[in-house]
């Protein structure tokens, strides 16, 4: 018999948990001892998503509700993890919503709705968490951003800015956290093979969800701050984001 | 979270195919995240799962197909009685995976585990246990279904028809969305296997039928190439699970790997073949040589990932065949005719140069499921032929000596069976069809195997 979970190391707490990325993110994560803190708005979702989790890894599960849209929502998630035993160790965020494109050029509220699920949403539940590391000197921040948010571009420039500000904003507290002993970092995919990019047919490095909570997973121990995944986005990504503006403007990129 | 787009998100494909890449026809796939989603579309729908059925079950022309691969998650176990509850998009392989090293193994398993439960139940899937351990549906004990007025109902072998017609129903009666089975306990992930050479064909069979020589599993590779008094020589091939005393003092060294599963990494069939691979002239050496070489193995131990799945271990195998694809044809026939068909149909194949060298033969036990399930007691061969001109007739020739025989074909592998010969197959239809009509009078489960065979 292989043994019972391992010594424990500390609570994971997962929000958006019931996306592709985030479950194969937290099933790496019971994988290595940690238990998970599942948080989601979708309650039947969860539970089948914690009893995969129980029986395929045996750590322990906890549940918590988590509405993006909900006010308050985000900072009475911190509190509850923040008070949760085993003493929460990391955070990762994978809301994310691309939305539609057309729809955020005419309804300036599903633009806001798109930027408040991938972005504003985070500094509700990261500010209190990322303070209660920095007291203790110790912890993780992940959040996936997308390629997408290296540069806006004219097919998902709401979807990107949000990325984009998310990038930002990890990358400060990486800044103010990083000598404090927290790790923070930012996953970057590029196209993932979930319901989002299903319907536009065989694209491009087509990760699949369980590479991309992989990467996600390990980001935590490994020693980049900034991840793409599948790796070539980095040169990709590279060479767009030094397009200079009157060429870029011009391509349908 | 509720995505802020609401349409649904579908994808529109040319040419969907299933394993055996005949045929290919035009659908929207539908590929679900949540459970709540896993649901018919506008027009006539079917469940798929990984399409590793070979014809054309798992096809719906210009329909509505939803994949279930994306639901896949275990629901509950018992770690004392090893009851599962999981989605009906688990595949055999996850499944595995995540229950050898805890002692369990599927009751049953086809030659691929590169299929869901789903698909396992609506197939009614057999695999090298049947003759002593019945088909898929002896390991079910619950089944939930979405039927087509769009309620979620448990069932149990209570539930009578409405139950067991979803066994071999090849997703007709209702999509599935969970299944509970029991798995079977084991104690090393190792199989003692035994291999002996036979001659010809009677030979084979001799030796298949000889208890003595039987074993918990049981399967036959068969040269269909040789000709004369050689005709149908074979490797019969049959194993166990291995208990820890039987194995050698080396693995009983080290207990903690012995339940470990080693699905290795798949390699992938790199091209898509020349047709000339696969000409009569290299099957015939591969084959002399197959056979000596697996003769000569005797008794030995394999893990169980090579014993069951030897083919899991390249990807897309099936592009061996080249661009047109191939077909799998089984068939079963009756003890009492069995050595008389199986020459037969062997001496056509063989006249009609339908050359093939993954060719099986085994002995089934006792029929169980709906009416449409494919294992009856009696020999069954299955056997690959690539796709060309003429190939469609000669089935058609050999489903009319089978169907004569008192036997039947696989559906999970047809697709060329005509309404007429299917309904000699299988005596039981009508009984099917006037189910389908009662749980599904408006016609919303379809595939292209149902329109082929008008049961729909």
């Amino acid at each position: 018999m292989t043994p019972l979970a391992l010594e424990t190391k500390g609570s994971v707490l997962v929000v958006g948990a019931t996306s592709p990325i985030a479950r194969a993110a937290a099933a790496e994560f019971a994988r290595q001892g940690y238990a998970v803190i599942l948080a989601a708005r979708d309650k039947d979702e969860l539970d089948r998503i914690a009893a995969d989790l129980r029986i395929r890894s045996r750590v322990e599960v906890t549940l918590l509700p988590y509405d993006a849209d909900l006010k308050g929502s985000g900072t009475r998630l911190a509190e509850i993890a923040l008070e949760l035993e085993p003493p929460l160790i990391g955070a990762v965020w994978v809301v994310g919503d691309l939305g539609d494109q057309d729809r955020a050029q005419e309804d300036v509220t599903h633009a806001k709705a798109i930027v408040r699920r991938n972005f504003t949403g985070v500094i509700d539940v990261f500010t209190p968490i990322a303070n209660a590391f920095e007291a203790r000197g110790a912890g993780f921040l992940i959040a996936v951003g997308s390629v997408a948010g290296d540069r806006g571009r004219a097919k998902n420039y709401v979807y990107g800015a949000a990325k984009a500000a998310l990038h930002a904003f990890m990358s400060g507290m990486r800044q103010r956290l990083d000598r404090k002993g927290v790790r923070v970092r930012v996953v970057k995919p590029g196209f993932v093979d979930t319901a989002m990019t299903f319907a536009m047919g065989p694209l491009p490095l087509l990760a699949s969800p369980d590479k991309v909570g992989q990467a996600v997973a390990r980001a935590a121990t490994g020693k980049k701050d900034e991840i793409y995944t599948p790796g070539p986005w980095r040169w990709i990504m590279l060479i767009i984001r030094h397009l200079p503006e009157r060429v870029f403007k011009k391509t349908n990129i | 979270m509720k995505p802020l787009d609401n349409k649904r998100p579908g994808r529109a494909v040319d040419q969907l195919e299933s394993w055996g890449r005949y045929p290919r026809v035009p659908a929207r796939l539908f590929r679900p995240e949540r459970m709540r989603d896993f649901h018919a579309g506008e027009g006539p729908s079917l469940a798929r799962g990984l399409g590793r059925s070979y014809g054309d079950a798992a096809l719906l022309t210009d329909g509505d197909v939803v994949l279930s691969e994306r639901l896949d998650r275990c629901l509950e176990f018992n770690p004392e009685t090893g009851v599962l509850r999981a989605e009906a998009g688990l595949s055999l392989d996850a499944l595995i995976r995540a229950f050898v090293p805890q002692g369990w193994f599927v009751p049953v398993t086809p030659g691929t585990a590169f299929c869901t439960l789903g698909g396992c139940v609506a197939a009614n899937v057999h695999g090298k246990n049947h003759h002593r351990d019945g088909s898929f549906r002896q390991g079910v004990t619950s089944l939930e279904m979405l039927t087509a007025d769009g309620s979620v109902r448990d069932l149990t072998p209570a539930d009578g028809d409405d139950f067991e017609f979803a066994f071999g129903g090849m997703g007709l009666t209702g999509m599935i969305r969970e299944v509970e089975l029991q798995l079977r306990p084991i104690t090393t992930s190792m199989m003692m296997v035994r291999h002996s050479v036979a001659g010809n064909l009677p030979e084979l069979m001799a030796q298949m039928d000889d208890e003595a020589r039987d074993d918990q599993y049981s399967v036959a590779w068969v040269d269909l190439l040789a000709r004369g008094e050689r005709a149908g020589r074979g490797v019969l091939m049959t194993g166990h699970h291995a208990e820890i005393n039987e194995l050698p003092m080396r693995y009983a060294a080290h207990p903690e790997t012995l339940l470990t599963d080693r699905p290795g990494r798949a390699r992938p069939f790199p091209f898509e073949a020349p047709t000339w691979l696969l000409s009569p002239g290299n099957l015939r050496l591969f084959n002399s040589m197959y056979h000596k070489w697996q003769g000569r193995k005797g008794t030995f131990f394999t893990p169980l990932r090579t014993f069951f799945h030897p083919l899991d271990a390249i990807r897309n195998w099936n592009r061996m065949y080249g661009k047109p694809g191939f077909v799998q044809y089984q068939f079963v026939v009756p003890f009492e005719s069995g050595r008389e068909a199986v020459t037969e149909a062997i001496s056509r194949l063989n006249a009609a140069q339908a050359s093939s060298f993954l060719a099986v033969l085994k002995r089934m036990g006792a029929s169980d499921g709906g009416p449409l399930s494919f294992p009856m007691p009696g020999y069954t061969l299955a056997l690959d032929i690539p796709l060309r001109e003429g190939v469609i007739d000669l089935l058609n020739n050999l489903d009319a000596l089978v169907a004569d025989h008192g036997g039947r074909v696989y559906l999970a592998k047809d697709s060329a069976l005509r309404p007429d010969t299917f309904r000699r197959m299988y005596p039981e239809w009508e009984r099917f069809v006037i189910h389908k009509r009662q749980v599904d009078p408006d016609g919303r489960w379809q595939s292209d195997l149902a329109r082929r065979l008008e049961l729909v």
